[in-house]
């Protein structure tokens, strides 16, 4: 009962949604199971939060080192959650100020948008903006133009970083019309429409049959790796 | 102390008076401080708690009746509860714009209950909540009629300021700023996409299909979904997937775990094998020989064979059930130049993307909040 029903609910719950593909009135079906599948989702979010609580509360009470932090983290999230739960400051709709839930939990200027504005965009967008720095450093040290596949790799960053910009243009605007596929913005069009699609291709192909196989093996219970250990 | 430790707090220091120095000229010579935020005021919604005043949808009015009666009619239609205000008790309608309770009329050619021009009614209740309704202003619209200054955004744009300054100091090296940027971001985020979880799936798609009367009364009045029972299973498949936060009987919560894996595996079975595997080696089959209008094209041709060859040398690297020794070997080759290409292009894209966060950020720190450009 603890593994046998789990694989069959998986094998049964993914059949439908494959033979829904192929038959037509069962289209339903299949939308129904993807509704259940995102609330699930959203359900499972939940545990998210519970196993972030659990692990700041034990290094909190452990007093471990950098535990301010995990204050940190544990009153950010309690704030937060707080105010987009319970609408803290939204509005009602205008049609309907008698019903004080019907404004959008994220109405502009709540606290909620607030949050989201002012501490999440700055902070992730920072965070990613910083692998500018650590990628070039990374290839200043990495791209060392060893062999031919390191000096392919090089060439093509370094014609598609000029072609993309205004300095791809800037250095080859002198090369006449008729040999437009020989300047840099050129040349990127070429890489990109040529090359690039066909590596990519057979990456989608090669990513294609990988999701596949694996779909397969757990829809046949050959994978069982999702159920845990047996203790 | 050594120079080297003695460097960095004097640079922060310095630019805290730069900063500092530059704050007090903005605001005596041009009335406004970096980061200010203003906003202007669009209109108001009014609520109204006081008995005897009631909220009328059709007409879109508060009003206020003699007796007080409200009957409530439930619309089979719309699958709620609709508020009847009977015409005869209706003693004034509330004026949004001149702010006052009215005698009622109605509008000879869209039939609903307006405000008349009459005197006001004396003694009646005041709103108990009034929310404004506001839209974002240019600093140069400071001090136009209705835009004021706005405390919590300016407040915002100095802490998004400020954090943004504590991530770009992980540059110089791991520090306290940047642990307190990441564990702000870690505790919010995980509780942002809990509420939007929330209010975007388990709302509308579960207590919505389960009850629907009380989600359209309260929060989605536009929600015209009839119960449907079979929901309650979803319910029981959430309160099982929560109960791995119990520390006995973790099983239980297999069951709905295994749900969405076979979910997801039967889903993309069949999505990736049509979108990526058959409709990409559709897009690869391609005429070796282009003929337009009558004549060859080199160029295309060139290009198609190119593709199909490359896509072919890749595939062939990837086919790892025979050894890549000869001929075969050689096609692997080759597809891994095709590869770094492929890398090549696909490094130099993500270099661009992270500059172009870069300099959006740049843009905010110089922009938004010191106001040195735009």
């Amino acid at each position: 009962m603890k593994r046998t029903i789990p694989i069959i609910i998986a094998a049964v719950a993914g059949l439908v949604m494959v033979v829904a593909f192929f038959v037509p009135p069962l289209i339903d079906w299949r939308e129904t199971a993807e509704e259940w599948f995102n609330i699930l989702a959203a359900v499972a979010m939940i545990l998210g939060g519970a196993s972030i609580l659990a692990m700041h509360l034990r290094r909190i009470s452990d007093q471990k080192r950098g535990w301010g932090f995990s204050l940190v983290t544990l009153i950010a999230f309690a704030i937060t959650l707080s105010v987009g739960l319970f609408k803290v400051g939204v509005p009602p709709m205008a049609e309907y100020p008698d019903r004080p839930w019907t404004g959008e939990y994220i109405t502009h200027g709540a606290p909620l948008w607030w949050i989201f504005q002012y501490l999440i965009v700055p902070i992730t967008a920072t965070m990613f903006s910083l692998l500018a720095f650590f990628v070039a450093s990374a290839a200043f040290r990495a791209f060392r133009a060893k062999n031919a596949e390191a000096v392919l790799l090089l060439g093509t960053a370094f014609i598609v970083l000029l072609g993309r910009s205004y300095a791809g243009t800037l250095l080859t605007g002198w090369v006449p019309e008729s040999y437009a596929a020989l300047t840099l913005p050129g040349m990127t069009d070429t890489i990109m429409g040529v090359f690039n699609t066909a590596g990519q291709r057979a990456i989608m192909i090669g990513i294609a049959l990988g999701i596949a196989s694996t779909s397969l093996k757990i829809l046949l219970g050959i994978d069982r790796s999702y159920l845990g250990n047996r203790h | 102390m050594n120079r080297a430790k003695l460097a960095p707090p004097l640079i922060g220091g310095l630019l805290l008076v730069v900063l500092g120095s530059w704050i007090l000229v903005s605001t005596l010579v041009r009335h406004r401080f970096p980061g200010a935020q203003y906003r202007q005021q669009i209109g108001t919604i009014d609520v109204f708690d006081a008995e005897g005043v009631s909220w009328s949808e059709e007409d879109q009015l508060w009003v206020l009746e003699v007796d007080a009666a409200i009957t409530s009619v439930w619309d089979a239609e719309r699958r709620q509860w609709v508020l009847e205000v009977d015409e005869a008790a209706i003693a004034a309608v509330w004026d949004a714009e001149r702010r006052q309770w009215v005698p009622p009329q109605r509008d000879p050619e869209t039939g609903t209950l307006v405000p008349s021009e009459e005197p006001a009614v004396r003694e009646a209740p005041l709103p108990d909540r009034v929310w404004q309704r506001q839209r974002g202003a240019a600093a140069a619209q400071a001090g136009e009629p209705d835009v004021h200054f706005c405390w919590s955004q300016t407040v915002g744009v100095w802490i998004a300021a400020l954090l943004t300054l504590c991530v770009f100091s992980f540059l110089y090296q791991d520090n306290p700023f940047y642990k307190l940027a990441e564990s702000l971001v870690v505790g919010v985020s995980a509780a942002y996409l809990m509420v939007v979880g929330f209010w975007t799936m388990v709302v509308p798609n579960l207590i919505g299909k389960l009850w629907p009367d009380f989600v359209a009364r309260h929060v989605i009045p536009e929600h015209r979904e009839p119960a449907q029972a079979i929901y309650y299973v979803v319910l029981v498949l959430s309160l099982m997937l929560l109960w791995r936060l119990s520390p006995r009987g973790g099983w239980i919560a297999r069951w709905p775990l295994a749900f969405v894996i076979g979910i997801t595996a039967g889903f993309r079975l069949i999505a990736h094998l049509e979108a990526d595997f058959a409709i990409q080696i559709q897009a690869t089959i391609l005429p070796l020989i282009v003929r337009e209008n009558g004549t060859y094209n080199l160029w295309f041709a060139l290009r198609n064979t190119a593709i199909v060859f490359s896509v072919f040398a890749c595939l062939t690297y990837f086919f790892f059930s025979i050894e890549h020794t000869g001929l075969v070997g050689r096609m692997a080759r080759l597809g891994i130049g095709v590869l770094m290409i492929t890398f090549g292009a696909g490094f130099a894209y993500t270099v661009m993307g992270r500059i172009t966060l870069l300099t959006q950020r740049l843009e905010f720190l110089l922009g938004d909040w010191l106001r040195l450009i735009g």
